[in-house]
């Protein structure tokens, strides 16, 4: 009985030490945001009094709200379009067999291993020759597809038992039915994952939207943070206050897609 | 030399008129102008183009930022290459001068001047001279900086040393930090970045070249100087000493790290350039002083070299959109202007005549610190050092000089190993180049 | 639709037919340039990037032979190493911790996944702040003084941690479902045998996370070896190329100093590496996967 409680405190001490390192340099970039000069040349945890000057600055310097708006349109348009080519192949690869399966498969993991570096200007001619510098089209168009979605999705539809998908197409079900009535909707908990990270990598795009882009109507958030950066070199509350700014919009979208997750793995869980 | 003057004038006229027609049939002509200013620095230059905009009816400027100087030129390959997207007027830092030269892309401001007869000599010379290749003047100057020194004066008082007096030299230098931490004024006597510019103006100040072909002026660099000449090892050599003497803290590559070691007081005395003096009086809760450049013993009446960007007139094919873009440029180089520019930003402005506004008087009164810069920048001889190199490498030759200086600090190399490792790797950067113009 | 899924030739084509838009994608984007990426790996490029004169394998000899590269590969390969085990090692004591029967599992579960609602580079931005050597709270905190990204000896370290830190999110949150997913039964059984809370792990967590754990082994060894925005904005692969990451190098070489050929090359080598390492993990999975 005292060895279980010992280990009981033990989990929870352990639990608030990582929940506290990992969140503290989050904390501390919100605290940032709000100092004046003399708390950060003083190196204090907390300001000394609460000013919104710095996200004032920051949003004088880039704006965000607009940077904002296209972020959350490509950003979406990426996860959407990723996850439904990736759940289509995906399906072949867990479900179908066919002939070159396992080399077609192959093929798309490769494509994970170039490296973007190499193939950006090639594709920014493409684009240009296509007509679609600045528009939203060039944005999404080169990331509607991403083997890491499929390779994602095909371990999700590998790990449901084969006899659901027998049994619904003897119940004369076909595939593409089956796939978006039974299929997706079984792999919610590692789909909520995927829109996350996708959703994620996407808002990270910096130099793709920098060249394919001219005007400030298009540009997106990595590009505010780049203003700040490059510009307030010495300063690093406007950044705070910029990448602040850039946080809210992605932890919200991960609260919501987290929340999906945990369903998921609840009503998995009860199944199991 | 008069008659030429009047008949250029004339045919400016001539043309003037014409694209007043033009664009009184068409409204204004509208011109793309790329810049790589963010911060306090874009908001000025957006309303310089907005003044510009509203000062007349003929041509209309469409400014678009596109990142660091690194990004637009990027951005500029890529879009010379695809043929789309070209911007009119583009500005590009100092080191590319040498690829907007190779890329033909632009055409040189030199070649409007006789057709509008616009007076070449309203920019200072030491400016304009490091834009010109073989003796013609490429690129419009524009944002234009030089290093100079910083001290806290607060810090010098501590210390017992005269807040008024800077050092010249980097033997006073050391002196003068010693005393400061000594005294316990600040926990770092000195500091300087580890960046290929400051090199290269030391070089410079030596009377001494970075590349052959009197750096790349009268012919293309097909290699570097500094490691014959002496310069390199010499520079190389007092740094190290600086930095072994325990008064002197590395804060790396990154500019913005010294600067704000010496902002929040923890360095007396930091290098920097001429740029940051406005964001410096505002960041500091200390009296900055300015001073000279340090120089060598010896060679205290040593140049400098300028830095920073300049405008480019991108060869567009379109006429019209190339008078408009000369006409833009043309506006930037008005005294007023340059004026504003400089107090916005702390960018010098390239024209005598801008000193002598009542406004920039003013300002000069307030910031006082701003008349070292502009004292060193006409005290500086106009010559092949002080022009600078010309070289399409140096972005890369300053990358190398980073690792290589590290390295040297760090004590894994010597002085003279750094500086004939920093001469082959560059001069086989520049072979590399110069095979791939041919 | 009945007809349809029962015509043969429907029927041969139609797995294909679900590839189409992926495959289409990839071949535009990817393969496409990549194949121009191939034939500029052997000329010699303008400043612009086009090819000048093909030099046959001159490029792959120099970056080969001169250090640059070698070194950013020794880099990577430490970067990569140190990231790839420290968060999935996390993640994976972070999902257990957090699968106990505790109160407020669904905060805790909450703060762990969170670094992955962070992009890398607003992370890189904190990040540089709290290991800045003159105002840094790290240095503040610990009473030190250290270039924490200037100074050779800690810079790998710090972007090691601050990746780390990004990456534990995900690999926490895959972790987590899969030991959900894992049968209750098996723990009751193994409870029964007297097993501790290690051998519990050991035994039943482990084994049955373990397809995961391999698909997590793949992206994170990619991911690492890929990313590059941490170093981008936190050191440009400095001081002295001791975090020259092997993405940064070609991003260097590329859009610093205008050898396109020579970043081609470089990423057309990093391509062949990511590939036999990636062959290697799929033959591992087949042995231990139980």
């Amino acid at each position: 009985m005292k060895d279980k409680k010992s280990f009981t405190i033990t989990i929870y001490a352990l639990n608030i030490i990582f929940a506290v390192i990992i969140m503290v340099p989050v904390l501390y970039c919100f605290s940032v945001s709000m100092m004046d000069l003399k708390d950060v040349y003083g190196g204090r945890l907390l300001p000394s009094r609460f000013m919104t000057d710095n996200y004032v600055r920051a949003l004088q310097l880039a704006p965000f709200f607009t940077f904002i708006k296209n972020s959350l349109i490509v950003s979406g348009f990426i996860t959407f379009a990723q996850v439904l080519t990736g759940a289509l192949a995906a399906y072949a690869f867990a479900m179908m067999d066919f002939k070159g399966k396992h080399a077609l498969f192959m093929v798309m993991l490769a494509t994970m291993m170039i490296p973007s570096q190499a193939i950006i200007i090639a594709n920014y001619l493409t684009i240009a020759n296509w007509g679609l510098r600045n528009t939203y089209i060039a944005l999404i168009l080169p990331n509607a597809a991403a083997a890491f979605a499929v390779f994602n999705m095909r371990q999700a539809f590998l790990g449901l038992p084969f006899e659901i998908r027998d049994a619904s197409l003897i119940d004369g079900c076909t595939n593409f039915q089956f796939l978006y009535k039974v299929g997706v909707p079984l792999i919610k908990p590692s789909l909520g994952a995927l829109i996350i990270y996708v959703f994620l990598q996407s808002w990270n795009y910096y130099l793709w939207p920098l060249l394919v882009t001219d005007s400030v109507e298009m540009r997106t958030v990595q590009i505010g943070l780049g203003i700040l950066t490059n510009s307030e070199g010495t300063d690093f509350r406007p950044v705070m206050a910029g990448a602040m700014l850039i946080l809210i919009p992605s932890i919200l979208v991960f609260i919501i897609g987290q929340k999906q997750m945990i369903s998921g793995l609840t009503a998995g869980a009860v199944k199991g | 030399m008069k008659l030429k003057k009047w008949i250029g004038l004339m045919a400016g006229a001539v043309m003037a008129a014409g694209l007043v027609l033009t664009a009184h049939a068409d409204g204004p002509v509208e011109i793309t102008f790329w810049h790589a200013m963010g911060g306090v620095n874009g908001e000025t230059l957006e309303s310089i183009v907005k003044d510009f905009n509203e000062s007349q009816d003929e041509v209309h400027v469409n400014t678009e930022y596109q990142g660091t100087y690194d990004d637009t030129i990027t951005k500029l390959k890529a879009s010379i290459q695809s043929s789309t997207g070209f911007p009119d007027v583009c500005q590009m830092y100092d080191v590319g001068t040498k690829f907007m030269y190779d890329s033909g892309a632009a055409i040189p401001v030199e070649d409007m001047f006789e057709t509008t007869g616009y007076d070449k000599s309203t920019v200072m010379d030491v400016i304009s001279s490091y834009y010109s290749v073989e003796g013609k003047q490429y690129a419009m100057p524009f944002n234009v900086s030089t290093p100079m020194l910083y001290y806290n004066k607060d810090v010098f008082e501590a210390a017992g040393l005269d807040p008024e007096t800077p050092p010249k030299t980097y033997e006073e230098i050391l002196e003068f930090a010693k005393q400061i931490v000594d005294s316990g004024a600040a926990p770092v006597g000195y500091s300087q970045a580890i960046y290929g510019w400051f090199f290269e103006q030391q070089l410079a100040g030596l009377d001494l070249c970075y590349g052959n072909n009197d750096n790349g002026r009268t012919e293309p660099v097909t290699a570097v100087e500094f490691d014959s000449n002496g310069g390199g090892e010499k520079i190389f050599q007092m740094w190290l000493d600086m930095y072994k003497s325990g008064y002197f803290e590395n804060y790396g590559t990154t500019t913005a790290d010294t600067q704000t070691a010496f902002f929040a007081g923890q360095v007396g005395i930091i290098i920097e350039s001429t740029a940051i003096l406005k964001n410096a009086i505002n960041s500091s809760p200390f009296e900055v002083g300015t001073g000279y450049f340090p120089r060598f013993e010896g060679n205290e009446d040593g140049g400098v070299i300028i830095g920073g960007g300049s405008l480019w007139m991108m060869n567009t094919g379109d006429e019209a959109k190339e008078n408009a873009a000369w006409k833009f440029i043309e506006y930037t180089t008005q005294p007023e202007v340059q004026a504003k520019w400089n107090m916005g930003t702390g960018y010098f402005a390239i024209n005598e005549a801008a000193y002598d506004l009542d406004e920039m008087k003013a300002y000069v009164e307030e910031f006082p610190g701003f008349s070292v810069a502009i004292n060193q920048l006409k005290d500086s001889p106009v010559n092949t050092y002080t022009a600078g190199v010309l070289s399409g490498v140096q972005t890369e030759s300053r990358l190398i000089f980073n690792d290589l200086m590290a390295q040297v600090y760090d004590g894994k190399i010597t002085p003279a190993e750094g500086v004939e490792q920093l001469a082959s790797q560059v001069n086989s950067a520049i072979e590399n180049y110069n095979a791939s113009i041919e | 639709m009945q007809l349809k899924a029962k015509n043969p030739v429907f029927k041969a084509i139609e797995p294909y037919l679900y590839l189409v838009p992926a495959l289409v994608l990839f071949a535009l984007f990817v393969f496409w340039p990549f194949i121009k990426t191939i034939q500029l790996s052997f000329a010699l490029t303008d400043p612009l990037g086009r090819v000048a004169k093909y030099i046959g394998a001159k490029n792959y000899i120099d970056i080969l032979t001169n250090g640059a590269f070698v070194n950013s590969l020794i880099v990577t390969l430490k970067y990569a190493a140190g990231r790839v085990v420290f968060s999935i090692a996390l993640g994976f004591i972070l999902a257990i911790i957090s699968t106990e029967k505790i109160k407020g599992k669904g905060f805790f579960r909450t703060m762990y996944a969170l670094p992955m609602a962070i992009s890398a580079s607003a992370a890189a931005v904190i990040f540089m702040f709290v290991f800045h050597g003159s105002v840094g709270i790290l240095n503040k905190l610990l009473g030190t003084h250290i270039g924490w990204l200037t100074d050779q000896r800690y810079a790998l370290m710090a972007v090691t941690i601050v990746s780390v830190w990004i990456a534990i999110g995900m690999n926490f949150i895959y972790l987590t479902a899969a030991i959900q997913s894992v049968p209750v039964e098996l723990y009751e059984s193994v409870s029964l045998d007297g097993a501790n809370f290690f051998q519990k792990h050991r035994y039943v967590t482990i084994p049955g996370v373990s397809p995961t754990l391999f698909f997590l082994l793949i992206i994170n060894v990619i991911n690492s070896i890929q990313a590059y925005a941490e170093v981008k904005m936190m050191t440009s692969g400095g001081p002295a190329s001791s975090t020259n990451i092997v993405v940064y190098e070609i991003y260097q070489q590329a859009f610093i100093n205008s050898r396109f050929g020579v970043a081609c090359a470089e990423s057309v080598i990093l391509f062949i590496i990511l590939i036999i390492l990636t062959a290697l993990q799929f033959r591992l999975e087949k042995k231990v996967t139980y």
